[in-house]
């Protein structure tokens, strides 16, 4: 029915959460999900982003709680190792689940 | 949000973690197995002695050295992957025990002399077909020379063995420098 069909469309679009829509942020959660950590230089040779932009997308995840960063010393110089907190691995798993509920809606 | 949209990030994400899994498996790793194999394969021919005590001290050593080689490397890169680290863990020396096992097969008697050494060569070969499956597809090649070197020791006396542990090195060698061109490609 068009109408319940759309209201199940509504009612996923509600679950894909808005701080994932960006798809920088949507591969950093995907990334750390997949590794245990990865380093700021990592993560932005991975993802092909400016210092800038990266470190802007970074500061959103962990704000919200998606991320946390551990800064350590490697030949003394600074490396910030980043994690992906329970929060996020939970966040992440349902924008992906919704994401394949609305690709098996429209088909 | 359009189907489109949706597709295409599911590509870009796929694309991300396939880059992200290319410093799996360090070149040093292949190098180092090059040496152990080229050093302990040429012993069943010309020191047939100390081929029990090579094997025992090289494979735990050259396995915790290839944990190590594994975790500096993630480290140098960025990129910290314990649940990989622990599969392999695992995997190897699950690999291990069994071999120890076949060798008590030697050591009570049951077989003797190079037929130990070719059941073990054999046992080997199908935990590196295994991790060909599992984890990279580079070792399927060397299980299938270790396969083809076990025929051989089946029609061949003389240094069979040290020509397969050559064979061997110079395979490993070969996929730790490919390995390394991929990795440096995969950085840029």
């Amino acid at each position: 029915m068009p109408a319940e069909r759309s209201e199940q469309i509504a009612d996923t679009l509600n679950n894909l959460n808005k701080l994932l829509g960006h798809r920088s942020r949507l591969g950093i959660c995907v990334l750390l999900a997949r590794h245990t950590a990865l380093s700021f230089s990592r993560l932005k040779e991975l993802l092909d982003e400016t210092d800038g932009n990266l470190g802007a997308q970074l500061r959103k995840l962990e704000t919200e709680g998606f991320i946390e960063v551990n800064k350590k010393f490697r030949n003394r110089k600074p490396v910030s190792w980043y994690r992906l907190t329970k929060n996020g691995r939970l966040g992440l798993m349902k924008h992906l689940d919704a994401m394949t509920h609305l690709i098996n809606l429209k088909s | 949000m359009e189907n489109g949209k949706i597709g295409e990030d599911i590509g870009y994400i796929k694309n991300l973690v396939d880059k992200s899994e290319l410093i799996m498996n360090p070149p040093s790793v292949f190098i180092l197995w090059a040496a152990i194999i080229a050093v302990g394969f040429s012993f069943v021919d010309f020191a047939p002695k100390y081929v029990g005590f090579f094997w025992m001290i090289a494979s735990p050593l050259g396995g915790l050295l290839s944990g190590f080689l594994g975790r500096k490397t993630g480290r140098a890169r960025g990129q910290l992957d314990a649940g990989t680290g622990r599969k392999h863990a695992i995997y190897w020396s699950g690999l291990l025990t069994v071999t120890i096992l076949a060798v008590l097969l030697g050591v009570r008697g049951f077989i003797h002399g190079a037929v130990t050494s070719q059941v073990i060569l054999l046992v080997v070969a199908m935990g590196w077909w295994g991790a060909g499956v599992l984890f990279d597809r580079y070792f399927l090649y060397l299980a299938g020379i270790m396969m083809a070197g076990f025929t051989a020791t089946l029609f061949l006396n003389r240094y069979v063995w040290t020509a397969m542990g050559l064979l061997l090195a110079t395979t490993l060698t070969v996929i730790a420098i490919h390995k390394g061109k991929k990795n440096a490609s995969g950085a840029q």
